[in-house]
């Protein structure tokens, strides 16, 4: 099948010469090479000591060709070996995707390696995150269909990629959307879609348990809607009984409950989101027997503001799809130009909230391990909350700052596992962007976090100059001056150039949990140089 | 092995022909889907960029086109358009970040990723410059203070 697919690629690439300019205006040939390498070095200061292969390098390379509305693609990756961090299982080297697609105006099929999502991505979705080691693509055939323009259908079926391989166990669904009202006029937008889904999951079981669940069925529902200033959205997920590793085999059903709601003043001036969400064994597994999130087939990301400072992701949610119940509320405020507030350039305020507990359960001694009866009930257990809030002023037109307050509680204890306690943290963040003439610009970020337990308090800092020819050097470094005392820091550069960036650094990493995109991975620490390539062809 | 092979004997194929913006499925901020084909009016040129509420570069050059809008309203017929790479984690803040920043243009939602990945893009921010006919000039593959002032000097020349 790879070596057809190779071949129907560069066959189609030839005949593009023999065709003349015509075929080249229809065609299109892309691709894309991006190479992540580090070397290991010890630091015995930091009792940190490098793996025995020193040299590690993540490297992903794609090609895609169109013509019309076809296309096709390969993805190479190569693990040699895999970066520190990611899990091991990925090594080697490996064209891990292939694919072909046809698209008209009703029709889209695509066979081999696809991605997909139906609704919210809480029953289904495949999709890819290099930074954690996720890439759960279907190895099949997904066929999207919209018969008339109010409806669209999706149908997938095959097998999710579990790092170089194929999970062994089967996933077929469907989705159905149905859009009854969709009128934008004079800027306002008047929108209704409702949806449902059906994702079952087969793989065979070989132990002793007559009454293992091989097969788990989910079905969902879902509204997505917007009257004018009001945005408003939900899904409802329900899963047959699953055993899983993670969630140790209990036979338990599963449950999702998303709700969403907003409402945005048209001149901007202010808005509100607000969003709860309740999880109870909602991690749906393309194979059963992996503990990784690698293996999930929905996607149930943390619903909390997404930090970008250096100290604040040291305390980042981890969900727990077992059964959490909680949700988070956004509100903004623009004060205008030449206002009190506003000043002469404005004032933006932005403001999170983010709360969630333990499910309201008993624990029970059948299979299913324990019962929540009440569907809205907050358990006694606190998870995680964060209060923060970001002001965004410019005071000249040189100089501009971003001020960051942030109070977080977060329950070490469940959140990583072990017997660590609770920790209770507050931390303020400066951002400072200073032009120092045309096109140069320097970042400052300074950060200071006070927190009760574990490693105590925290300090960071950095700085970046950014230069006109797209070159920039930075140079961080995070403290825990209290209790290890150990530097975490990084330099280096980085040079962005039409189609190519490089970047290069030396640093110490410390070890915690890498969220990137709502999904955790617990990363060791290490010591060494940085070698990041991208460059798209 | 042999996958290596077919891949390096493809790729230099891919030098040989201009890049076409591709055809995708994305969304409106409120959920609506559209065609990227729809952007392309063979009268003006575009300026496509990728961002995500949690991308602090993403938001200072947005913010910076924001500011030149008016400045480039009378130089160009070009139109901004900026694309949301959010998943379902953060897509809420899109139409925030949007207000909050009172952006001028318009601002769509890329929500499994599908025309990041035609476009082979592997960090944000990404920035293209499509001609009239929809072939891509130029990618800026991060943002540094100054790059808003490179994008009108060659829109001007399309």
């Amino acid at each position: 099948m790879r070596v057809l697919l190779c071949a129907v690629f560069l066959s189609l690439s030839f005949s593009g010469y023999t065709q003349g300019k015509s075929f080249f205006k229809e065609s299109k040939l892309s691709g894309s090479l991006e190479t992540n390498n580090q070397y290991y070095i010890d630091n015995k200061r930091g009792n940190i000591l490098a793996p025995t292969k020193r040299f590690a390098s993540n490297t992903y390379l794609n090609a895609n060709y169109q013509y019309k509305g076809f296309r096709a693609g390969i993805q190479f990756e190569g693990y040699n070996p895999a970066l520190q961090g990611f899990p091991t299982r990925y090594e080697g080297n490996k064209l891990v995707r292939r694919f072909i697609r046809f698209t008209n105006k009703r029709i889209d099929i695509h066979v081999g390696n696809f991605f997909e999502q139906f609704g919210n991505g809480l029953i289904f979705r495949a999709f890819e995150e290099r930074s954690l080691g996720l890439d759960n693509n279907i190895d099949g055939v997904g066929i999207r269909f919209t018969p008339i323009k109010s409806i669209k259908l999706k149908v997938i079926a095959g097998r999710p990629r579990t790092f170089m391989e194929r999970s062994p166990g089967e996933v077929m669904g469907g989705d159905i959307e149905w859009s009854p009202l969709n009128r934008e006029e004079n800027g306002k937008t008047q929108l209704l879609q409702v949806g449902a889904s059906y994702v079952k999951r087969f793989m065979r079981y070989y132990g002793a348990d007559p009454n293992f669940p091989q097969q788990v069925n989910a079905i969902a529902a879902r509204f997505n809607g917007e009257y004018n200033s009001i945005n408003f959205s939900g899904e409802w997920v329900h899963k047959s009984i699953e055993a899983n590793f993670p969630n140790d085999f209990i036979k338990k059903k599963g449950l999702i409950l998303f709700l969403k709601t907003g409402w945005q003043d048209p001149a901007n001036r202010l808005g509100l989101q607000l969003q709860f969400r309740r999880l109870e064994n909602a991690d749906y597994k393309g194979n059963f027997n992996s503990s990784d999130a690698v293996a999930s087939i929905n996607y149930t990301p943390a619903l909390t503001r997404q930090h970008t400072n250096l100290l604040a992701n040291i305390y980042p949610h981890a969900i727990q799809p077992i059964g959490e119940i909680g949700g988070m509320a956004d509100f903004f405020i623009r004060f205008k130009k030449n206002t009190p507030l506003g000043g002469k350039y404005g004032t933006r305020l932005d403001i999170n909230y983010s709360n969630y507990h333990a499910l309201d359960s008993t624990r029970v001694t059948t299979g299913e391990g324990f019962i929540s009866k009440k569907i809205i009930a907050f358990g006694k257990t606190k998870l995680f909350r964060d209060f923060n809030l970001i002001i965004d002023k410019r005071w000249t037109k040189d100089y501009k700052t971003l001020l960051t307050f942030i109070n977080l509680f977060y329950n070490r204890t469940i959140l990583q596992g072990g017997p660590y306690g609770e920790v209770r943290a507050t931390l303020v963040v400066t951002d400072h962007y200073i032009k120092i003439k045309k096109n140069h610009q320097l970042r400052i970020n300074a950060e200071h976090m006070w927190v009760n337990s574990d490693e105590k308090n925290w300090a960071g800092l950095l700085t970046e100059w950014s230069f006109p020819n797209g070159l920039s050097l930075f140079v961080s470094d995070m403290t825990n001056y209290q209790t290890y005392k150990m530097h975490y820091y990084n330099i280096g550069f980085a040079l962005s150039k039409n189609k190519q960036r490089i970047q290069l650094s030396a640093g110490q990493q410390r070890a915690g949990l890498l969220c990137v995109g709502g999904i955790c991975r617990f990363v060791p620490s290490y010591n060494g140089f940085s070698l990041n390539y991208t460059l798209n062809l | 092995m042999r996958s290596l092979l077919f891949i390096l004997l493809f790729i230099p194929l891919t030098t040989l022909a201009q890049e076409k913006f591709p055809a995708v499925t994305i969304k409106s901020i409120a959920g609506k889907e559209i065609s990227t084909a729809t952007f392309q009016d063979n009268e003006a040129p575009l300026v496509i960029s990728f961002w995500a509420t949690w991308c602090k570069p993403c938001l200072q050059e947005l913010d910076a086109f924001n500011e030149l809008t008016e400045t480039w309203k009378k130089e160009t017929p070009a139109r901004i358009i900026a694309i949301s790479i959010d998943d379902s984690r953060t897509a809420a803040g899109i139409k925030k970040t949007a207000g909050l920043h009172d952006w001028s243009f318009e601002v769509f939602w890329d929500e499994n990723q599908d025309l990041k990945r035609a476009l082979n893009i592997s960090l944000i921010p990404h920035t293209l410059v499509i001609d009239k006919k929809g072939l891509i000039i130029k990618r800026y593959t991060a943002y540094v203070p100054g790059n808003e002032d490179k994008i009108l000097a060659l829109l001007k020349t399309l």
